[in-house]
């Protein structure tokens, strides 16, 4: 008997498929090793892009963190599946961050974004910095020599040099940089790295990133990244003290708004306080832009010299789990409708060591020490939070007050109308000329315009008011039967002018040899004219069907899904295809036309990207205040600008050779039109080619 | 008689339409002209008013461009003896048909309509034009010996050769319609006075 020990075998094109699997898409990939540096408690990341535009570009990560020495790079960073993250859910003293990065995918991330990627990193204290470098050609090359594809044996140099002893970080610089990187997809992923940082800057230490182009450097010049998802608060006030005059500021209610009042230092000792209110709408908003971890719609949090001081009200998915120390939700079981509660609330309250010693944590570090001056704390936190829903309260009397008062005043403006009326009415019948007669007349007429726009008026008040309590929905509507009508008759009575005219020249010269180049070119031209026709009729059963097609659908998921339809013929015609929406979007419209949509764009730019060499074809969306964006390009042979009015237009084509109708953009603009949206051709995001911006409005109820 | 000129302003019909050819064989190649941007067309129209020309119009172009009504409505502003033959897709609303009343448009041909019908309402209207003041006119002057010489001098005191009065009445100046109306009425008095021979 023999006995052998088997090993699993590894190969490189299952690691990549796991990491497409992973990570989606660049901007991902790029956030993802900004992540990796936040979890590594750098302070200052710098992402650089150089010549990006072109193909084959440079991207350089750079961060202060801890870095790594050999024996983190062998088995963290080189380990597919370390747990490492998983493990430790903070990262080390003494930030103890809340890690972000999902468990070790920042090396797949660097496949994504480029095929060489050296890495420079060092921890502090170390003597020497290491150098690894990974060359994903190395494995591209390996991937097809099928026999030879193990991923295991593909070598990696780690190269190690003397330096600083006090230097410490990491370098990702990437090289041929897989994809162009276009001033649209800078600002893409400048709104994706926004939301890992936090925005409010009062907690230390810091997190910032920094971007840099080079072709744009007019725009990315080392500039901060910023979230302003904090403005997204419906209500905030900041509270401060004056060390020098002894004096506490505080927020008091005056009747009408908040004002800051200045009063006495109380027992807890001087302190500044923060608050921010979310109501419905601003929460969706602030949820959707920012991301991290740093900061939660979630209570009150007391800052000590910066440092959180205890894990209050940590965030919880449990409510009853949250620790609600402040007791700012245990006041809402009396009145529960008029407090604010933990979930609307940011506050943050910065106390010092030296200020405030009477304020003492307690040993578990769950709480502070009960005494005197931690009671006042409490009750003038709770003090504040109540001075701010007093407004609250006071902003829903008043609204609901408004339209029933402008009622109120416009009709007494009308009795002040009645009585002109009928003091000139008594002039007349004391006898007065017609003179006043017209005067009359005309105060009439005016009466009457002034009631109509009274009403008028009241009524698109509390249009409003209702509007405002809506979240907004998607409900689009299909555009008037008539003008559809109207297109639907063009399209037919053009082609079948074209098609008669044709059989009228054949029917007259069909055995005429002196005719054969016309006949055989109308009897080509009758065909495609059918054709068009043909499209036009399926175009019109599109939307026949569309009654009952309405549904709620996700766009990414609705794309993608017309994308991977393209996948055979993208890879046939070596395009590139790249696509990337924000996902979790969800439209309520018809499923068929919004893919027509994106079919139609995808058939012109393959026809308009036959004759180049490499061949992208990108579509990215987002989405944006009211309405969702999709920009689509192709790097083709683009639009000449003296028919870029016409592009839009029935029948219009330039790829004829290749079978173009000239129906596609117009159906794409039509469908566009149908659902108030719009299509727009702006400058090319590559060098040659189209791009397309198209607006999706999410509509609004009384519309 | 000079040429007659066919302007064909439609966005739509290619240069090798069997009508094209058919406007071709029967007038000439060179007197068809065929414009698919409106403001091309109108230009061609306005700085050609000296020629004898009938016009086949769109209505609809892209948005960005000028539409039949415009087109039509900017010629009228210069001229009323170009006959324009409508040429559209659509039936047109009421307002569409008076404001195409409004401005002189000949007549309303079908954008599905056979060549031969098109060709018919052409000649329709090349036929009209030859009933015009400037038409009988230039018949008239067809005959006469000296073109260039003055023929009339007018109150202001200017001169006038055969050919200056065509391009006067052509292009509508004050003198031309004036010089039309005058005729107009001369002749209408001396028919009803029977001295049609005078």
């Amino acid at each position: 008997m023999t006995k052998t020990e088997l090993h699993w075998k590894f190969d490189v094109s299952t690691f990549r498929l796991l990491g497409r699997e992973l990570i989606t898409d660049r901007i991902t990939a790029l956030v993802e090793l900004v992540k990796n540096a936040y979890d590594a408690n750098a302070t200052e990341v710098h992402v650089e892009f150089y010549e990006t535009r072109k193909n084959y570009g440079k991207i350089i990560i750079r961060d202060n963190g801890i870095g790594m020495n050999q024996n983190d790079i062998e088995t963290k960073w080189m380990r597919i599946g370390t747990d490492s993250k998983r493990k430790d859910k903070f990262s080390p003293a003494p930030f103890n961050r809340r890690v972000v990065g999902e468990k070790g995918i920042g090396r797949f991330a660097i496949d994504k974004l480029g095929s060489l990627c050296v890495i420079e990193t060092k921890n502090r204290g170390d003597l020497s910095l290491n150098y690894l470098i990974i060359d994903w050609r190395k494995y591209e090359d390996k991937e097809k020599i099928s026999e030879l594809s193990n991923f295991t044996e593909i070598n990696n140099t780690l190269i190690q040099k003397k330096s600083d002893q006090q230097k410490q970080g990491t370098k990702i610089i990437i090289n041929y940089a897989r994809d162009i990187w276009t001033e649209n997809d800078i600002e893409r992923a400048n709104k994706e790295l926004s939301k890992i940082i936090s925005p409010l800057q009062t907690i230390t230490p810091s997190f910032n990133i920094f971007i840099f182009s080079n072709k744009y450097s007019y725009k990315y010049n080392h500039t901060k990244v910023i979230n302003r998802s904090i403005e997204y608060a419906s209500h905030d006030f900041k509270i401060s003290f004056d060390k020098n005059n002894n004096i506490q500021e505080a927020i008091k209610f005056d009747g009408k708004k908040l004002i800051i009042d200045e009063i006495k230092p109380l027992s807890f000792g001087l302190i500044s306080f923060q608050l921010y209110y979310f109501n419905q709408s601003a929460k969706g908003n602030f949820t959707k832009s920012y991301k991290g971890e740093g900061l939660k719609i979630d209570g009150v949090k007391i800052y000590r010299d910066g440092v959180l001081s205890t894990p209050f009200a940590e965030y919880n998915d449990n409510q009853d789990k949250m620790r609600d120390v402040l007791g700012i939700d245990k006041r809402r079981w009396s009145g529960f409708f008029d407090k604010l509660g933990l979930r609307d609330l940011i506050g943050i309250i910065s106390i010092s060591r030296d200020e405030n010693a009477d304020i003492i944590d307690s040993t578990n570090r769950q709480d502070f020490i009960d005494n005197e001056a931690y009671r006042d704390l409490k009750e003038f936190i709770i003090s504040q939070i109540h001075e701010l829903e007093k407004l609250l309260q006071y902003n829903k009397k008043q609204d609901a007050e408004n339209a029933s008062q402008d009622l109120k005043q416009a009709i007494g403006q009308l009795d002040f109308f009645k009585n002109d009326l009928s003091n000139i009415k008594n002039d007349i019948r004391l006898g007065n000329t017609n003179s006043v007669v017209q005067k009359v007349k005309q105060l009439e007429d005016d009466a009457r315009k002034i009631n109509f726009s009274i009403k008028q008026g009241i009524k698109n008040q509390e249009t409003e008011k209702q509007d405002s309590k809506r979240r907004e929905s998607m409900l689009l509507s299909l555009m008037s039967i008539q003008t559809y009508a109207l297109e639907i008759v063009h399209i037919i009575k053009t082609s079948l002018g074209m098609i008669k005219r044709r059989a009228e020249f054949l029917q007259e010269n069909i055995g005429l040899s002196e005719s054969f180049d016309e006949n055989k070119l109308y009897s080509n031209d009758i065909y495609n004219e059918i054709n068009k026709l043909s499209q036009a009729i399926d175009f019109m059963s599109s939307y026949t069907k569309s009654g009952d097609d309405w549904c709620n659908f996700e766009i990414s998921q609705a794309i993608n899904d017309v994308f991977n339809g393209f996948s055979d013929i993208a890879f046939k015609e070596n395009i590139k295809l790249e696509v990337d929406i924000e996902a979790g979007v969800e439209l309520f419209y018809n499923q068929i036309l919004f893919g027509d949509i994106i079919t139609n764009l995808i058939n012109n730019s393959i026809k308009a990207l036959v004759n180049v060499d490499e061949k992208i074809i990108k579509c990215i969306g987002y989405s944006e205040k009211d309405q969702f964006i999709i920009i689509f390009s192709d790097n083709g042979y683009g639009i000449q600008h003296k028919i870029k009015n016409k592009i839009f237009e029935i029948f219009f084509t330039t790829t004829s050779e290749f079978g173009g109708q000239g129906m596609g953009l117009y159906m794409v603009k039509t469908n566009m039109e149908a659902i108030h949206g719009h299509i727009d051709l702006i400058d090319s995001e590559f060098d040659t080619g189209v791009t397309f911006k198209l607006m999706f409005p999410y509509k609004k109820e009384n519309l | 008689m000079t040429n007659i000129h066919i302007v064909i302003i439609d966005d739509n019909i290619p240069n090798t339409d069997p009508l094209i050819r058919k406007l071709e064989k029967n007038y000439g190649k060179e007197n068809i002209h065929l414009f698919s941007t409106s403001q091309d067309g109108l230009n061609y129209l306005l700085d050609n008013l000296i020629q004898r020309m009938v016009v086949l119009l769109d209505i609809r172009f892209p948005a960005t461009e000028k539409d039949g009504h415009t087109i039509l409505q900017e010629l009228r502003k210069k001229t009323e003896l170009i006959p324009v033959v409508i040429w559209s897709a659509n039936e047109c609303s009421q307002n569409e048909f008076i404001d195409f009343l409004k401005n002189h448009a000949f007549s309303f041909i079908k954008q599905d309509a056979s060549t031969q019908e098109i060709v018919f309402e052409l000649e329709k209207a090349i036929q009209s034009t030859s009933s015009n003041v400037d038409i009988a006119i230039e018949q008239w002057l067809e005959k006469q010996d000296n073109k260039d010489n003055t023929m009339l001098v007018s109150k202001s005191g200017n001169n006038y050769s055969a050919n200056d009065l065509i391009k006067e009445i052509r292009i509508q100046t004050d003198e031309g319609k004036h010089l039309v109306s005058n005729i107009n009425k001369l002749t209408i008095d001396l028919l009803f006075r029977g001295q049609e021979k005078i």
